[in-house]
């Protein structure tokens, strides 16, 4: 099947492999422009007597079903996925505009600034650097993703707070609920596939599971694979690894890194999910990294899920957070002043010898300095 | 009020690993060919 089949294909099905209340349901796949303007497919499938529904998106079930997984289990998958995120449960459209009652539901997540400019423009959000927070109801925290709603400035406008309000709520919920993680990289990959381990969570099975020693015994055998060499590179995200570049603007959280790294240290959007951190001991080329973040963007990060394409650089003396570009443009600027300066002074000098020189002359005939 | 669509975002394990196993791959890389005899990091 190709793209459209498969589209086609679940709208027709999905119905099939869901319980008897869905039977009427409105079943329609439309396009949603997602984080830096990229459209995504979104299938609802709405139920007369409700207004709030989860979009579940067929890009990366198609990819799965490229790659070979059953089409049964598809349907399976997204029945379920309908069911478990069910928002009528959790939030009515009384409830969204009920501030005191959504207010510790509000969390933010950061995103690239210049590439949603327009998305911005709808949206209460505040800039840092070239990245910009945004706020989000979290409905729900399932081990497998996350259910939320955008807040735009019309929603804002009716509960009658400002985007400081937002802010502040959202950074104590967010902390709270999305808890930040800071592990070496080879750690934080390890934890990813302990929790994923040929899509069986290793972490969650039960002990008298036949398959647990088994799958126990492999999952340490693909371990040992990993380099031994342990380069400085840490990643920071939360603790569902789901929108955890966030957690970089959590309270303290940079001098915290600082602590740890002992110093300066770069930060490398590897994607809205996490940032990877290493340090900065002066002689790094920042180039070099930026190069390698541009690269990754491009072949390893859906277009939804990237940050920015830059390096960050924190200056633990200033607190400053600035990008890495600036900073060595900055530096050079100083150097260029003293040389500058220094330039000046020894032309000055050089001058008042000459003056100097000239004011004796006369009183030399022979030329020679008396 | 309009109908209002939440949006699920599911994790994709795969694709993570990926990414932060070529950032390994990519600094090592770096770090042992740098030109100027030092580290990238």
């Amino acid at each position: 099947m190709n793209y459209q089949e498969f589209k086609d294909y679940i709208v027709e099905h999905v119905k099939d492999y869901l319980s008897e209340k869905y039977q009427k349901a409105n079943v329609e796949i439309t396009e949603i422009h997602k984080n830096n303007n990229f459209k995504l497919d979104a299938l609802t499938i709405f139920l007369p007597e409700e207004n709030i529904c989860p979009n579940i998106y067929m890009n990366d079930f198609y990819e799965h079903y490229k790659a070979g997984k059953n089409i049964e289990e598809i349907l399976e998958k997204i029945a379920e996925l309908r069911d478990i995120h069910d928002g009528q449960e959790i939030l009515s459209t009384d409830d969204l505009l009920n501030f005191e009652k959504i207010k510790d539901n509000i969390i933010f997540r950061v995103v690239g600034a210049k590439e949603n400019e327009s998305r911005l423009s709808d949206m209460p959000h505040r800039l840092e650097n070239d990245m910009a927070i945004i706020y989000q109801i979290m409905l729900k925290k399932p081990e497998d993703g996350i259910t939320t709603v955008q807040i735009e400035n019309h929603v804002m406008n009716q509960w009658n707070v400002d985007e400081k309000k937002l802010y502040e709520l959202a950074l104590e919920n967010t902390q709270r609920e999305l808890p930040a993680t800071f592990l070496h990289i080879n750690e934080m990959i390890k934890e990813i596939m302990r929790n994923n381990f040929m899509e069986i969570n290793l972490n969650t099975m039960s002990d008298d599971d036949d398959m647990e020693p088994f799958l126990e015994t492999l999952f340490q055998e693909a371990m040992e694979e990993m380099p031994e060499e342990r380069i400085p590179i840490f990643v920071l995200s939360n603790d569902i690894k789901m929108n955890g570049a966030a957690a970089f603007f959590y309270p303290d959280m940079r001098e915290q890194i600082a602590r740890q790294m002992n110093g300066n240290y770069f930060v490398l959007p590897s994607s809205i999910h996490e940032m990877i951190i290493v340090p900065d001991n002066g002689d790094a080329d920042y180039q070099e990294l930026k190069n390698i973040v541009n690269e990754i963007n491009q072949t390893q990060v859906a277009p939804h899920e990237v940050l920015t394409g830059e390096v960050y650089s924190y200056d633990r003396e200033s607190k400053q957070l600035m990008l890495a570009g600036e900073k060595v443009r900055e530096a050079a600027g100083k150097s260029t002043d003293i040389k500058g300066s220094l330039h000046q002074k020894l032309k000055e000098a050089k001058e008042d010898v000459k003056k100097g020189q000239k004011n004796r002359q006369p009183k030399a005939k022979d030329g020679l300095d008396r | 009020m309009k109908n209002i669509r939440t949006d699920l975002e599911i994790r994709t394990s795969n694709k993570e690993v990926l990414r932060l196993a070529t950032y390994v791959q990519k600094i090592t890389k770096k770090n042992s060919t740098d030109k100027r005899g030092g580290k990238l990091v």
